[in-house]
């Protein structure tokens, strides 16, 4: 995260990757499946970030935040290499649903008729399939937040954007997952 | 009384149900709330005001709820040990 460029000995480079960013590699590896959704998407998703850091690991500074940092270049080598080549394009155009969520028409719907015993009720991959079929950039903040516990600040530094969006950007995604467990809710015979 | 931070979006709250100030300050933080991002300020009008207010209340455990389930019932993979075995491969050709 930071601009200043340390300068690591060999030593040092092979200690920092050992017991800053090996441990992480479960989390990586978790994170990197629900972006991609495939798990040998996610198998080269992950070694080419672990490869990344290796090689940019002059720009981690130590006791800074190494999972942020990881998570960042993951996050950067989905978009920039991977989304063109993902088995799982984004089939929403994040633009387009923004707008929506943006208009004046849109109802941000916050009162809802979703109940607590259902919501308990539901088993985790009925849970999964909601949040997968959000859009890229919806699931993720999801993911960073509630899965994976990062703060709205460290969110604004992987994601690149204001803590303002990652805050509203949240809200909608929240909103439209509602939206989607409320439809399952209904299909299922949940009642 | 504005209980979001200075400098943030508001998000602009719209309810099938007509909302008074203090539900629609409510809905603004409940997020933060959740999400432990609220000041003590933010934290404390909002549990004052779900103590009064099943609305609010509501929306409160719902969004709780579903914050928990996510978190608790969607299952982790295992890491596939070739993974671990390639990186590692990599790296040591580096050092040699």
């Amino acid at each position: 995260m930071s601009n200043l460029t340390q300068n690591y000995s060999e030593k040092e480079k092979h200690t920092i990757f050992a017991k800053e960013f090996m441990p992480l590699i479960d989390a990586a590896y978790n994170f990197a499946y629900r972006l991609t959704l495939d798990e040998d998407d996610a198998k080269d998703l992950v070694q080419d970030t672990y490869l990344k850091a290796f090689r940019f690991v002059d720009s981690f500074q130590k006791g800074t935040n190494a999972k942020a940092w990881l998570f960042k270049i993951l996050k950067n080598s989905f978009i920039n290499d991977f989304r063109k080549k993902s088995k799982q394009p984004s089939k929403v155009d994040y633009q387009e649903v923004e707008q929506t969520y943006n208009s004046e028409d849109a109802e941000v719907r916050l009162t809802t008729d979703l109940r607590v015993e259902v919501l308990q009720d539901m088993i985790g991959d009925e849970v999964a399939n909601a949040l997968n079929s959000l859009d890229i950039d919806f699931r993720t903040v999801i993911i960073l937040c509630d899965i994976e516990g990062f703060t709205y600040e460290e969110m604004a530094k992987i994601l690149d954007i204001p803590i303002g969006t990652v805050r509203s950007r949240l809200h909608r995604a929240r909103n439209i997952l509602k939206e989607k467990l409320k439809e399952y809710v209904k299909t299922s015979g949940y009642r | 009384m504005q209980h979001f931070n200075k400098g943030e979006e508001k998000i602009e709250i719209k309810s099938e149900k007509n909302l008074c100030q203090d539900c629609q300050e409510c809905l603004q933080v409940l997020y933060s709330v959740l999400d432990g991002e609220a000041d003590r300020e933010q934290e404390t009008f909002f549990y004052g005001h779900i103590q009064s207010c099943p609305h609010c209340l509501n929306c409160y455990e719902v969004d709780k709820t579903i914050q928990i389930t996510i978190k608790e019932k969607i299952s982790k993979k295992e890491v596939p040990i070739e993974i671990i075995t390639f990186i590692e491969a990599k790296i040591k050709e580096h050092a040699s």
